[in-house]
Parts: C-alpha cells; sequence; structure tokens
C-alpha cells in the first residue's frame, strides 16, 4: 500500500514541479551528452524526412517502376512517411531515417505491385485452381527486375533530374511542366505553386491532375519516353524548361510568401544542386547552366544574412533583413566563389541567357564591400536588358528599384506608376513594398505607409509582415 | 531497477482529421521524448496499436463469443505503451509527467511490469 500511497503523493504534490525533476535525475543514468539529442535537431530530422526525403524517394522509385507508376510511387513514399510518424514515436528515430524510409516505401511498393498482379489475373485468368505462389513468383521476379536491373542509355543519372525531365515533356505547355516538376519532383502544395505563379490554388490543383493524367495517357502511346531511355536530343529540347524549373525552385525557397519560414533553405539549396549536377553532366553542361548555377551559388551565400534573430522562438527566422542593412560578413564566401568560377565558365561561346544577366547582377552586389559601394550604374545596365528579354513587369519593378538607388529615385517613381496598370501586379506584395520604399525616398512617408500596407495585405510570410511592420511604423 | 508499462490511453477521435502538419507537430514531441529517454539508457521500448477497433472474446454457456472491440463507446482508447526504467513508482511517475502525451492527451497509465527475480 506504501507504493501507491507515494504515487498519490506525487501527484497531488507537484504537477510539474520540482520532484519530478528530481524523480528524472534519480532514475535517469547519466548520458553522455553528445547522445541527447535536442528537440529542435530531432524536429528538424523529422521535417526533412518529410520534404527532401520524400521527393528523392519519389523520384528514384519512379525511376525504378517506370512513369506509369508516377502515382503508386507518390502514393507508397506518403504511406511510409505515415507509417514513420505512427512507430518512430514509439521506437525512436531509427539510425538512417533516409534507409528506413526506403527500405518501408519499396515493400509496399512490392507489395502493391503483387496485389496488381494478382487483380490481373483474377480478371485474366479464369482458372480458379491456379497457383497464388507460382504467380506470386513470377511477380516478384518481375519486380527485382525492374528494382535491381542494369538500366543502359541513360544519359542523365541522377534519378532526380530523370523525373525532372520526365515532367518536362513536350506535350505539355511550358506552365504545367513547371507546375508538375514543382509538385511531383520537389513535393510543393498547389498553394505553394499558386503563389509563385500568382494564380488561384484551385485552378492550380486541376492543372496539376490533368497534366499528370496526359502524362500517364503518353504511356500506352509507345512514344519513349521511359525515363532510362531519356535521349541526347530529349535532353537538350528539355534542357531550357528544366533549367527554368530549377531557377522556380530556388525563387520559392528563398523568399516563400506565405508560411512562417521565411527561408525554406532546404528547397533553395535543392534546386542549387541540381544546377550544379547539371553544370557537371556533360550531357547537360551548357553556358546558360553555368549561369544558373552562378545566379544560385551568389544568392545562396546571403541565406545567413537575410534574417534576423526571432527573439520569440530563439532562432533566426524572425525578420527580414534587407540587402543595404545585411552584414556582409554573414555571406558566404565559399559560395560566392564558387558562383564567380560558374559566371567566368558561362561566358564561353556567344549564347546569352536572362541567367547570365541576373548573375552578373547577383555578382555586382556579392562584390561590393558595403552597400554604399554597390555599382548601381552597372546593375542598371543589366536591367535594361533583362528587362527587353523579358518583358516581365516583375523585372521592370526591380528594375525601379534600382534606378532609384543609382540616384534618380523621381524617374525610377514615375516609371513604376507607369506599371501600375501591369496585370496582376496589385497582388504581388514586392512591388508595393517597392513602392513604399521609392516614396519614402521621395519624402512622401503618408504614400509610402500605404503602399507597405497594401504589402501586408498580399499574401506574404510572417518575417516578411514584420519587417513591413516595422517599415510602416517608420512612416510615422 | 524496474519496468514500467505506460499505457497511453486518448479519445476514439484524437487523432482524426489532422493535417499532416499538426500531426508532425504532434510526432516531433514524442520522438524527441523517446530520442532522450533512449540517450539516457532509460527507454526500453515501446509499440504503437493499430487503429480502429480490436476483438473481444466472452466466454459463455455455450462456446466462446467474438465481438469488435466496442471502440466508439468508450471515453478512451488505449493507443499504445511505452516501456521504461524506473527505480520505483516515484520515479516512474515524474518521468511520465515529462511525457509529451500528458501535453497532447489527458490520461496516462503506468504499471510496474512483474519482476522476474
Amino acid at each position: 500500500m506504501t507504493e501507491h500511497d507515494n504515487i498519490k503523493d506525487a501527484n497531488n504534490s507537484t504537477i510539474a514541479g520540482e520532484s519530478g525533476a528530481d524523480g528524472v535525475n534519480a532514475a535517469a543514468p547519466q548520458a553522455a551528452p553528445s547522445k541527447v539529442i535536442a528537440h529542435e535537431l530531432v524536429g528538424a530530422q523529422l521535417e526533412r524526412m518529410a520534404r527532401t526525403q520524400r521527393r528523392r524517394l519519389v523520384a528514384d522509385l519512379v525511376t525504378k517502376l517506370g512513369v506509369k507508376r508516377l502515382e503508386m510511387a507518390e502514393d507508397v513514399v506518403q504511406d511510409a512517411v505515415i507509417a514513420a510518424m505512427q512507430s518512430w514515436p514509439f521506437k525512436g528515430m531509427p539510425d538512417s531515417p533516409a534507409a528506413w524510409l526506403n527500405r518501408v516505401a519499396r515493400n509496399k511498393a512490392y507489395d502493391r505491385l503483387r496485389r496488381e498482379g494478382r487483380e490481373q489475373s483474377i480478371t485474366n485468368d479464369d482458372e480458379s485452381e491456379h497457383d497464388p505462389r507460382q504467380h506470386d513468383d513470377a511477380v516478384m521476379s518481375q519486380v527485382a527486375d525492374h528494382m535491381h536491373g542494369q538500366f543502359y542509355g541513360a544519359q542523365v543519372n541522377d534519378p532526380e533530374l530523370k523525373l525532372i525531365f520526365l515532367c518536362c515533356h513536350d506535350s505539355l505547355v511550358e506552365e504545367d511542366r513547371l507546375m508538375l516538376t514543382l509538385k511531383v519532383v520537389s513535393g510543393f502544395t498547389a498553394r505553394d505553386i499558386a503563389a509563385v505563379f500568382l494564380k488561384k490554388e484551385a485552378a492550380v490543383g486541376q492543372r496539376l491532375a490533368r497534366a499528370k493524367r496526359k502524362l500517364r495517357a503518353l504511356d500506352g502511346e509507345g512514344t519513349s519516353h521511359d525515363l532510362n531511355d531519356l535521349s541526347r536530343f530529349a535532353v537538350q529540347a528539355r534542357l531550357n524548361t528544366v533549367l527554368k524549373v530549377i531557377y522556380l525552385m530556388f525563387a520559392l525557397g528563398y523568399a516563400p510568401r506565405r508560411g512562417e519560414a521565411l527561408i525554406q533553405q532546404d528547397v533553395a539549396l535543392e534546386a542549387l544542386r541540381l544546377a550544379e549536377v547539371l553544370a557537371g553532366a556533360r550531357e547537360t553542361v551548357q553556358p546558360a547552366v553555368h549561369a544558373l548555377a552562378a545566379l544560385l551559388n551568389l544568392q545562396a551565400s546571403r541565406f545567413a544574412a537575410r534574417t534576423g534573430p526571432d527573439t520569440a522562438n530563439n532562432d533566426m527566422s524572425g525578420r527580414l533583413v534587407l540587402l543595404r542593412d545585411q552584414n556582409r560578413a554573414l555571406w558566404d564566401t565559399e559560395l560566392i566563389k564558387r558562383g564567380m568560377v560558374h559566371l567566368a565558365m558561362a561566358q564561353a561561346g556567344d549564347a546569352l541567357s536572362r541567367y547570365h544577366l541576373e548573375a552578373g547582377i547577383a555578382a555586382a552586389h556579392a562584390t561590393a564591400k558595403h552597400f554604399g559601394e554597390t555599382d548601381w550604374t552597372g546593375i542598371c545596365a543589366l536591367y535594361v536588358r533583362l528587362e527587353a528579354m523579358t518583358n516581365s513587369p516583375v523585372v521592370a519593378v526591380n528594375a525601379c528599384v534600382a534606378q532609384a538607388f543609382a540616384g534618380t529615385p523621381e524617374k525610377a517613381f514615375l516609371k513604376l506608376e507607369a506599371l501600375a496598370g501591369a496585370e496582376r501586379l496589385s497582388d504581388y506584395a514586392p512591388y508595393h513594398i517597392a513602392r513604399g520604399e521609392l516614396l519614402r525616398m521621395l519624402s512622401r512617408p503618408i504614400d509610402a505607409a500605404e503602399s507597405f500596407q497594401a504589402a501586408i495585405v498580399c499574401a506574404a510570410s510572417a518575417p516578411v509582415i514584420a519587417h513591413l511592420q516595422d517599415r510602416l511604423a517608420s512612416c510615422v | 531497477m524496474n519496468t514500467y508499462a505506460l499505457l497511453l490511453n486518448h479519445a476514439p477521435d484524437r487523432y482524426d482529421g489532422l493535417t499532416e502538419d499538426d500531426y508532425m507537430d504532434i510526432i516531433k514531441d514524442y520522438v524527441a521524448w523517446v530520442e532522450k529517454l533512449s540517450a539516457e539508457g532509460t527507454y526500453v521500448g515501446g509499440e504503437k496499436l493499430a487503429d480502429g477497433p480490436g476483438k473481444t472474446l466472452t466466454k459463455t454457456d455455450t462456446g466462446i463469443e467474438v465481438h469488435d472491440a466496442p471502440m466508439a463507446e468508450l471515453a478512451e482508447v488505449l493507443g499504445g505503451f511505452m516501456l521504461i526504467k524506473a527505480a520505483d513508482y516515484a520515479s516512474a511517475v515524474a518521468i511520465a509527467k515529462t511525457c509529451p502525451h500528458m501535453v497532447h492527451n489527458s490520461t496516462l497509465e503506468i504499471r510496474e511490469v512483474q519482476p522476474t527475480d
């Protein structure tokens, strides 16, 4: 009975009190500090599992199972992630979470293929006395061929790159290719994609479904689009779309317009990795690829400096830090160096892509020791060419900001006002932010405040909103 | 050092309709806690019980009747169990109080595993 009384006492005396903590210490042998896994680390690992590893696994499975099993691959990986979420709270993290997920996803794929085979045999085979085991063996050996077979003729070896090339199929219009890649390869939601395309979420969902159906339907037509038969020609034909997809993937990871995290660093770094793989592969390397790799390296070099501390969460995700206020000592010199090497290699040949121009702009920022030393005239010249090449209102907004810093804010503002009618800009937070900054330069704080308020209304991530509220306060 | 079973109960609909993100937020706490106890050498193991009703066997005069366990009528169901090492019930209680189960749910039952020696 005394034991039971003790429990009662413990329950009554403390809710989360001192004796509870003492009890833990008394019960637990001293642990090596290195083995104690911090709560944040576990959280980060789980999130990486849900994002990075999910899409890597999908890519890997599709490469092995074939295009027509794209949805099966997505499903079994999703099932594996759920299995992990159910098992790990009781078992703890496996030694290698990636290997665990891979094994579970593959086993689930085996099961599905086996069931597929069985269903086929039920519909095709009227003989009730057939030996299911014999059939299983046949299916299993087919699976084994899929899983372990040697593939030849592959031009692109990274499974994710293969999957991107698949999503960039010629029969899809360019925008569908981009959306499908972001969804299937990168695991972005329809909402994320809608934000980057300045479109409605429901419309994006429908387009994704249609694109997937189209891709699946192609599978029956004998057109060679098997991932492992990607010809050198197809690779070249699709390379521009692939570059654009990687560029967008980076943009999504670099400046998400909703949600709490300012930088979904994994996503952006994944785009950077893919660009490096393209630049390093004999089949895909071209000046534009080097230019893109240069641009992404140079942009990524500013990751650590782009956000300030968040005192509430005690992390560095709190607040957007503008280029002019960034501590340039935090810029990653290794990435800048790599970017500059790529930029040099991008100069080979005559081809000039938008990535060349944007990398040039990024390089001008990366090589300025202080904000005051920025070569705005050079940057403006690059923007003029970029505007002519892209005819994009978003580029034009950025060009106006550069022009204002180059010393002619009045002209820049007039140009920005001329853009006001451009389609889609009214929902685009950076347009309102740029307008607010220009109006501040022109000493029109009340109008500036109005623009910052309009920017807050647009979908923006929490750190951006925090930054805008500061700017708003500075206008009073 | 004895072994204690933590029986984790939850409302039958506790995890229904959660988004993956919401679920992940809960999972994170549990995994981190299990990892911490494992690192300290306190955690022995655990199992999640499958969702959905189980079976109940009842001996009657005519034989053994099998029923689906009446899950929906219960206020709480057993979701899983964990085994931990502790010096005594008081220590086991102290450890169990730090379990995220008491943040995300409201009932946890502790039973000592019968020592073999």
